[in-house]
């Protein structure tokens, strides 16, 4: 079956690829609908997954023939488009030339009977009696004013005492129908709101003009399924599902409503957004169970699915297996531990505090912050500020496809992330599950979802890190070589890692898909919708 | 009957086939737009319609100015109203005649032929070509019009009720372009002073497979087998045509299942053409279709056996001019237009 997936993405996640090239192997046809910016194709192919970024200027992409911007020659058009008035307006001209011919006539002859006339003194004249044209014609118009405005008067009048005896009885009765009126009308509202159709009719007017094109790019590929990737493309989905009637699902990646970059305004509006399209949703998909039992407290649903964003080791990776890039990319000591951060240098993830932290960490210590973002000159500027350019390191990005070879190139990970908004307090990010895959012993914060992975499982340091101090006291704590350093994570990670692979959770997606039962020759929506 | 062919001129359809329409004694005309790189001809260009305006001085000079149409010939889907075709309850209103021409990608449903086919072009077509109102199109032609069309027997599939009508070309002006050049002939013998010339005019490399052709002639020339593969693209009609003529073999298409116009010009041109046609579709050709298929998987093989027996080609160059003639001559498919267009009410 064709599989439509949609993202806000311009850099495409992880999890939604992995998601699609599982459905690829499963012998599905993936397409996925991203963004676009400069420097992107506009069409791709990446693990069979079909990619269209949206948004690309000037692209044809096969739903008209190629058009040209030639000039009309045959409607008389020239290069510049103004039509050749020799051609396009040869019959407008004809009839404008023939009635000012016949007025010229006419006024050319009165004015040669008047010469034979009067002579010289034709021109006086003729200013006398233009005055005295301009004269009648002003005192008609004050007498008709005159004569308008009086009977103006007498039928307002008339109308004003007609009035004043009436209005009473008419507001009364106008009173009544609209009071009768508005009780049908909240009552029809009421009615409305309940029905599936009236949640639809909220649904289009919530959409915007984004919403209805992507919508309508959506139903051009016509798919069996509809995955929507966070809640920005949800409406578009719904609007498309209801079209095509087809089931679809709804993937959250986090809880969109708590991104801490909204007004508490927005935060109102989409969560109230969330709530109405999670009706529309066969299948809902979150990262862990936290959100999970998140989102169904607050929406009133079923706990959604949980598929986490665990990492596929690529082929040659042996988890606990160190390796060296850093050190050959980085002036960095063999003798040196690496403590690396992955990722996006969020100002909301507590790097500020790691770097500086670094100061009161081991000399053998050193911080590789891997990743991009605007964060990174602040960084920098920590970084010469507190005299750490030997302890503290910037690497820029590197492909997915060699993320885990350098992620192994370390000794211990850290996940800084702070609970700034519920989102982040309940995170389960990318980082973790490489980290797992790649055998990296970490340093996450006391978070509920990453206590419960790395504490339970014994893959690494849980501690508080509120301030410098915490950073600190963590990363001592981790490389203390007492207690046996960052190895002595290793065995659970390379034991139970194999659980936290995407070739297990892929399981969980497959599923899904396989539950997700409808009818394919009738297209039935799903028991879901059918109830409301 | 005054016939009005157009607007779009896919593959010069229109044009070709209001001459050999005239030719006939057929007041027909083609009224197209002048789109694409291959510049097909037409009896009347124009640029589309831009604004409101243009469109407006387009219909005022295809119904006032010029003629009275009776029957209206339209093709890709695409009518006066351009996509929309919003023009054609209204012409069925007035009593005129529509017929649809469906050509290819206006009519095929890439899901079901990705879900049904384990070769199809459609696997590989990306972006997607389908057209955005193919749904539509077909809606509106079932409803509305007299007669739909369908230039290949895939179509079929998705519009079973349609008449196949066979690409018309015009064998008096295909062959007009081999003055002065030098043809090709089969030598009926090994070329020893030259390579074989393997001819591939792809309008879209993804959908005709063209990486399988040339993976195909370089495997071939690794076994020194002397063999060039004449590949071209972004060429107006006219320079396909001529380069055909100085080619020994040309292969079509390897993954739609039915040959295209460019198979055709081939066999008018007496060459041996290579094209994947699929099993299916095979009974509903005229018989005798004398087109070698051949797939991704099996090219290899096929291209070897027909570039090292130079002394089968004069025999398949004669069969597939011979069905040329009689299949696809624009006379012959004008004729079966005309008679579409009289006995439809």
């Amino acid at each position: 079956m064709r599989i439509l997936m949609a993202t806000d993405d311009i850099q495409i996640d992880r999890r939604i690829l992995q998601e699609g090239k599982t459905l690829v192997n499963e012998g599905h046809e993936v397409i996925l609908l991203a963004r676009w910016s400069e420097g992107r194709p506009s069409h791709e192919i990446i693990d069979g997954i079909k990619i269209e970024r949206l948004g690309a200027p000037g692209i044809i992409t096969g739903n008209q023939p190629e058009m040209t911007d030639e000039p009309n020659e045959d409607l008389g058009e020239s290069d510049d488009g103004q039509a050749d008035p020799e051609i396009a307006g040869s019959s407008g001209g004809d009839v404008i030339s023939a009635s000012s011919t016949k007025d010229e006539r006419t006024f050319w002859e009165k004015l040669r009977r008047w010469w034979k006339l009067y002579g010289l003194s034709m021109f006086p004249r003729m200013v006398w009696l233009i005055g005295l044209k301009i004269h009648y014609r002003i005192r008609t118009l004050i007498l008709v004013a005159i004569y308008r405005l009086r009977t103006f008067i007498l039928i307002a009048d008339y109308k004003l005492r007609t009035l004043a005896l009436t209005i009473p009885y008419k507001l009364r009765q106008r009173g009544g129908a609209i009071v009768s009126k508005s009780i049908s009308f909240v009552e029809a509202a009421q009615d409305g709101w309940r029905s599936s159709n009236g949640q639809m009719r909220r649904v289009r007017a919530l959409s915007s003009l984004y919403d209805i094109s992507l919508a309508q790019r959506i139903v051009y590929y016509d798919p069996d399924v509809i995955h929507a990737h966070d809640l920005p493309q949800l409406i578009a989905a719904v609007l498309a599902k209801e079209e095509l009637r087809t089931p679809l699902v709804y993937d959250a990646h986090e809880l969109y409503p708590e991104i801490i970059t909204l007004t508490p305004a927005q935060q109102s509006s989409l969560s109230k957004r969330e709530k109405l399209l999670v009706n529309f949703c066969d299948a809902i998909i979150t990262v862990n169970p936290f959100l999970a039992d998140e989102m169904a407290g607050r929406y009133d649903i079923p706990a959604p699915h949980v598929i986490r964003n665990c990492a596929e080791a690529p082929p040659g990776l042996i988890p606990g297996r160190r390796l060296r890039r850093f050190e050959e990319t980085l002036p960095i000591s063999p003798e040196d531990k690496i403590l690396l951060y992955q990722g996006w240098f969020s100002p909301h993830r507590g790097l500020q505090y790691l770097v500086e932290a670094m100061a009161k960490a081991p000399a053998h210590v050193v911080l590789v912050l891997m990743g991009y973002g605007d964060t990174k000159d602040e960084l920098w500027r920590i970084v010469e500020k507190e005299h750490l350019e030997q302890s503290v390191f910037i690497h820029d990005a590197v492909p997915q496809a060699e993320l885990l070879f350098w992620t192994a190139s370390a000794d211990a990970g850290i996940i800084p992330y702070q609970p700034v908004d519920l989102n982040s307090r309940y995170c389960s990010p990318n980082k973790l599950f490489e980290f797992i895959q790649a055998g990296l012993p970490m340093i996450v914060n006391d978070l509920p979802y990453l206590r419960s992975v790395v504490k339970t499982e014994g893959f690494g340091v849980v501690e508080k890190l509120a301030g410098i101090e915490d950073y600190a006291s963590a990363i001592r704590t981790m490389f203390d070589e007492d207690l046996g350093g960052p190895e002595r994570f290793k065995n659970n990670l390379i034991e139970k890692g194999h659980s936290y692979s995407w070739e297990v959770e892929q399981k969980r997606l497959v599923d899904i898909y396989h539950a997700l039962a409808w009818d394919e020759s009738s297209q039935l929506p799903s028991a879901r919708m059918a109830s409301v | 009957m005054k016939i009005f062919h157009g607007p779009l001129n896919i593959a010069g359809q229109a044009g070709v086939l209001a001459r050999a329409q005239r030719k006939l004694g057929f007041d027909a005309w083609a009224f197209c737009y002048s789109t694409g790189f291959a510049r097909f001809s037409s009896d009347w260009q124009s640029s589309p319609p831009a604004s409101m305006l243009s469109a407006l001085k387009l219909l005022w000079l295809i119904f006032a100015r010029e003629r009275n149409f009776d029957c209206f010939h339209f093709y890709f889907g695409h009518s006066l109203a351009g996509y929309t075709l919003l023009d054609i309850p209204l012409l069925k209103k007035v009593g005129k005649k529509v017929f649809f021409y469906f050509c290819g990608c206006d009519a095929r449903d890439s899901k079901f032929e990705i879900k049904n086919h384990e070769i199809s072009a459609c696997s590989c077509c990306w972006p997607m070509l389908c057209s955005a109102n193919r749904r539509e199109a077909i809606r509106v032609a079932r409803e509305f019009a007299d007669g739909i069309f369908v230039s290949t027997p895939d179509l079929l599939e998705f519009i079973p009720e349609a008449v196949l009508l066979p690409q018309p070309i015009d064998l008096d002006d295909l062959h007009s372009h081999l003055k002065g050049i030098p043809v090709a002939q089969p030598m009926g013998r090994p070329l020893i002073d030259r390579p074989v010339r393997v001819a591939h005019a792809p309008s879209d490399s993804n959908i005709k497979g063209t990486k399988f052709v040339v993976a195909a002639v370089e495997k071939l020339r690794k076994k020194a087998i002397n063999v060039e593969l004449v590949l071209m693209q972004n060429k107006t009609h006219d320079e396909v045509l001529s380069i055909y003529a100085t080619c020994d073999i040309v292969v079509d298409q390897l993954l739609v299942g039915a040959y295209g116009l460019v198979a055709v010009e081939a066999m008018a041109f007496g060459k041996p053409v290579i094209c994947y046609i699929r099993d299916d579709l095979i009974p509903l050709y005229p018989p005798g279709m004398p087109v070698i298929s051949a797939g991704p998987k099996d090219i290899y093989d096929v291209l070897g056996d027909w570039v090292t027996h130079p002394e089968w080609w004069n025999e398949k160059g004669s069969a597939a001019k011979e069905y040329v003639e009689s299949v696809h001559d624009a006379e012959v498919v004008a004729k079966m237009c005309i008679d579409c267009y009289e006995t439809r009410v």
